[in-house]
């Protein structure tokens, strides 16, 4: 739980950013949509597998 | 409880949020809820010492263990409440942050009950007593 995570959540989304503006300019909206949205979803994942173990941790020390 | 690595992970977060705001509004969101589970980490983590030297002080005082769990409790529900309220607020919807704030009251008052009755058995055998 470093800041590793952080930098990958920034790299993902210029990433996906990068690769809508490419698909747009090359008039292929709807797939700029879909990329733009997969880049969405890995980060959801990484964000909720983190939400996950922040919980865990705060309801192991606060006895919750 | 190093404040310098805290400082630098906010700052490196506002730094990506800056960065993602402008090309992507919906992974800033994402990005300031990654910084601030983060930070609580680093931040629950060094707390996790001083609860145990309380521990003891509660042990030697010779009060019942239970209240010092439930007051254990309140703090963490406070914990959590504060922060999920708080990435409501910068997501723009202050009125999901203030929803989980009454909730985070009302969990707290419905724990608390526990305290205020314990409090009147410890004031009604004095008196008796």
């Amino acid at each position: 739980m470093n800041i590793s995570i952080l930098i990958k959540i920034a790299g993902i989304g210029l990433l996906t950013a990068i690769v809508a503006i490419i698909l747009k300019k090359s008039d292929k909206d709807e797939i700029a949509t879909f990329a733009t949205l997969a880049g969405l979803i890995i980060v959801i994942f990484l964000i909720v597998d983190m939400l996950g173990g922040l919980f865990d941790t705060v309801k192991s020390i606060f006895a919750l | 409880m190093s404040i310098v690595k805290l400082i630098g992970i906010a700052v490196l977060g506002v730094i990506i949020v800056q960065l993602l705001r402008s090309s992507k509004p919906e992974f800033a969101t994402l990005a300031t809820i990654a910084t601030g589970v983060v930070m609580l980490i680093v931040l629950v983590n060094s707390l996790s010492s001083v609860i145990v030297a309380f521990q003891g002080i509660i042990d030697k005082s010779g009060l019942p263990n239970s209240l010092f769990t439930l007051v254990l409790k309140i703090i963490g529900i406070g914990y959590l409440t504060e922060y999920s309220a708080s990435i409501c607020e910068d997501a723009g919807c202050a009125s999901l942050g203030s929803k989980i704030q009454l909730g985070g009251k009302l969990v707290i008052f419905g724990l608390s009950i526990g305290i205020i009755t314990n409090l009147i058995d410890v004031v009604s055998k004095i008196s008796i007593g």
